[in-house]
């Protein structure tokens, strides 16, 4: 009797010579034409086809199968022809392993075909992939048994997870994620964690689209991992944390609304209280803390504008005696400022979100005199307007100090900041430039700054 | 000494500091107001009394009356119920969507209640808005001697452009010419618009600086004839130059954000040739009115009021359905 372990290299030396040989020489295109040949001639080889066995079959199958693979690999260029061979024989042994006895068999070369077939899905045919990888796992799951098939699947699915050079690999993960998941239900909890694992991955790829709703979506495949493997204790950590955000955005949002109706009132009720007054003799100091409100609710809803983003509104105002001057008049027991010139300089723009800019900018210059320990008399700052028909140009100058060299050019990064990493945030001078730029102007360092402070240039064209 | 001004003040929260403070402003200047916080006592008041201006907010989806509700629809349903009135929208809670919407439905003006115009308050820009709509009279302007054969395209923008002029092409068809001009040259040299059965201008993001309001209320300002269509990102960023347009009566605006402009930009098209030169009617929505003509009797009774009876309101929907009969040839507009 034959010995059961026999390969059809040890049967047939042709085979080992003529096909074998260039096959582990990855000369595929050499292996594929003989082995089919090889094949072909089969049934005329009257030396050898009676102890020629299913496996033996197997074994030629795998080779054609595996050689059409390793030229479309190597060239990277689709071969219809080539094509053709490598799925024509795949359909072959997978038939033929269906009823062939396992143990005479390699698993490890029924789990090689089939990442082949996914992988050539992958590059060749990505937009079928969902549908016939789908159908190529199915088959081979029935032909050998569900553990090999899912194996190579999970394995592939992690790797193009892992491929980050390919452009397309999240969307190809998440395609064979899905089958992962629509064949391993029908096995029980044997799979739980695997899919617990898989459903942990879905919602990353999920939540990192940064799509509208991409963290509700995060949220549930979290949940639904959570349901198979409860224990998890990072799918816990990441569902309180979307839990979290979602929490945040939904309050901001409330905010929003909510702020939008009392910030209406709020502006109508001031409205009534000024008419009001108006309508009486008041005292100065009355109509003093009327303007203090009236500013208030001005610059609320000017960083409520900045905040969301809001295109600015533009409106011609006299920008050095109704902004800059009411601005200065809060800095003045804390600094000496001095604005030139002092006329009429009419320009457009947004009033809030030219204040919020130059109240960053003053800030920052108040809290370098603090933090250097200036004293108030020696605490100058110089506000220079330049106007021509096109441009306005506001010099903000203060002898703080200046900047440190080491941050010059990043002064307008967030969370940059001389005063020491988290003792501030650091945003004051990003929303300075922000809120020129959203206006078209810019916001810059002088290229010439003085020797014991700091010089920043505002540029607005009309 | 004339009558004055009837308002219609529509909204489900009449505690609000807001709407107290619009109320008490807009009876100072004398107007005739009357305020209903439903729907019910809406269409019951409209039933009474002839409005000159119908105010309402875009946030009713709580009005108990009426689930499906929100100011567009029921802007459009007024506009469908009684063309004379202006409908202005003074909302706190409305989307992008909402604005298109508005605009789309022929809403007067739409203020946004945290508005302001410098120190001017949003009550104030409300009541300017009335005062426009007193004086603005409704134009259904006869069609021309000829039919129009000229469109206009006004944009900066030359992959909006070439966008634009082969919806424009495809649905104007090959009667019509098109003219393309940069918004730079419109400004300095406006052609006579009359030349135009349409005008359509594109353009990402407007500015609300004081030139580009200007040029925009140029090109808006002979609307209906021609009719207008102003095309832009619809983003809540841009809401006061979305706002602005919508308050300028545009025929159609489109938003640019949407994955299927270019189809609502053909739709404008084929709308504005259909309604050249005309106001646009919308016909009355017959399943709103049914739901609606369910619900009040009971309502009515619950407040109180007078009963309205099965025959009233019969004969209130007899008369929209013979209004819609006598508008043939308007076209039912769907959003």
């Amino acid at each position: 009797m034959e010995k059961k372990n026999k390969v059809l290299s040890e049967k047939d030396p042709h085979w080992r010579s003529e096909v074998l040989d260039s096959f582990t020489k990855y000369d595929y295109q050499t292996s594929l034409d003989k082995a089919i040949d090889y094949l072909n001639k089969l049934p005329q080889r009257t030396d050898i086809n009676e102890a020629i066995t299913e496996s033996d079959y197997v074994t030629i199958y795998y080779t054609i199968t595996a050689s059409a693979y390793g030229i479309l690999n190597k060239s990277k260029t689709f071969d219809s022809h080539i094509w053709a061979h490598f799925f024509d024989y795949f359909d072959r042994y997978i038939e033929l392993i269906k009823t062939a006895n396992k143990t005479s068999l390699y698993p490890k070369n029924a789990e090689t075909l089939l990442d082949h077939a996914l992988d050539l899905l992958i590059n060749f045919q990505p937009e079928q992939l969902s549908e016939k990888a789908k159908e190529y796992v199915s088959q081979m799951l029935n032909a050998w048994n569900e553990q090999l098939a899912l194996s190579v699947l999970l394995k592939k699915v992690f790797d193009e997870r892992m491929d980050f050079k390919h452009p397309d690999a999240m969307i190809y993960t998440r395609k064979l994620a899905e089958i992962y998941l629509h064949t391993a239900q029908g096995y029980g909890e044997s799979y739980h964690a695997e899919c617990a694992a898989i459903m942990n991955l879905l919602s990353d790829l999920t939540y990192f689209e940064g799509t509208e709703n991409s963290e509700e979506e995060a949220l549930q495949w979290i949940e639904q991992s959570l349901v198979l493997n409860s224990k998890d204790e990072f799918a816990k950590r990441r569902k309180k944390n979307i839990q979290d955000s979602l929490t945040i955005k939904e309050q901001i949002r409330r905010f929003n609304h909510d702020t939008n109706n009392e910030l209406g009132g709020l502006q109508t009720n001031l409205q009534e209280l000024k008419k009001r007054i108006h309508a009486t003799k008041s005292d100065a100091q009355t109509l003093s803390f009327l303007q203090k409100i009236d500013n208030s609710i001005q610059r609320m809803a000017g960083i409520r504008r900045f905040v969301q983003k809001q295109a600015p509104e533009f409106q011609q105002i006299d920008i050095v005696n109704q902004l800059i001057i009411p601005l200065i008049a809060s800095y003045q027991n804390r600094m000496t400022i001095q604005v030139l010139p002092e006329t009429v300089c009419t320009w457009e723009v947004d009033r809030d979100y030219l204040l919020l800019s130059l109240d960053n900018l003053i800030k920052n210059s108040l809290e370098a005199f603090e933090r250097k320990n200036i004293e108030l008399t020696q605490r100058y700052l110089n506000i220079k307007l330049q106007i021509t028909p096109s441009h306005l140009t506001i010099k903000i100058s203060d002898n703080a100090g200046g900047l440190d060299e080491k941050l010059r050019d990043h002064i307008f990064e967030k969370y940059i900041s001389s005063k020491g990493i988290k003792k501030e945030t650091g945003l004051g001078l990003s929303n300075a430039l922000n809120a020129i730029e959203q206006m078209g102007g810019n916001l810059q360092l002088a290229p010439e700054q003085p020797k014991n402070g700091t010089t920043f240039i505002i540029n607005l064209t009309q | 000494m004339s009558t004055p001004l009837s308002i219609l003040f529509m909204d489900d929260e009449p505690s609000n500091d807001i709407i107290a403070n619009a109320r008490e402003r807009l009876a100072e200047q004398g107007f005739d107001v009357d305020f209903v916080s439903t729907m019910s006592s809406a269409i019951e008041a409209y039933y009474e009394k002839f409005y000159d201006v119908f105010i309402l907010d875009i946030d009713m989806s709580h009005l108990p009356d009426d689930q499906e509700g929100d100011g567009v629809k029921v802007l459009k349903r007024f506009v469908s119920l009684h063309n004379q009135t202006k409908v202005i929208l003074f909302s706190g809670a409305g989307t992008v969507q909402h604005w298109f919407s508005a605009a789309n439905a022929h809403c007067f003006g739409y203020i946004a209640k945290d508005q302001q115009d410098g120190e001017l308050d949003s009550i104030h820009l409300l009541i300017e808005k009335i005062k426009q709509a007193a004086k603005s009279t409704t134009s259904v302007r006869a069609n021309t001697s000829t039919a129009p054969t000229h469109a206009l395209l006004i944009t900066d923008d030359k992959s909006l452009a070439t966008q634009a002029i082969s919806q424009i092409q495809s649905t104007l068809g090959e009667n019509w010419t098109n003219e393309i001009i940069s918004t730079d040259a419109w400004s300095k040299n406006p052609p006579d618009s009359s030349q135009y059965g349409i005008i359509t201008c594109l353009q990402a993001k407007f500015s609300t600086r004081a030139r580009v309001k200007q040029q925009l209320q140029a090109i808006l300002a002979n609307s209906p004839a021609p009719q207008t269509i102003i095309a832009c990102d619809g983003l809540d960023t841009e809401r006061n130059s979305i706002l602005y347009i919508a308050n300028q009566h545009p025929f159609r605006m489109v938003d640019l954000q949407h994955p299927q402009w270019q189809q609502s930009f053909a739709d404008a098209l084929s709308a504005a040739v259909n309604w050249y030169g005309k106001q646009e009617i919308f016909t009355a929505d017959a399943d709103t009115l049914s739901r609606i003509h369910i619900t009040l009797p009971e309502d009515v009774q619950s407040a109180g009021h007078d009963d309205l009876s099965e025959t009233d309101m019969e004969s209130l929907y007899t008369d929209y359905e013979s209004a819609v009969k006598e508008n043939q040839d308007n076209k039912d507009e769907s959003l």
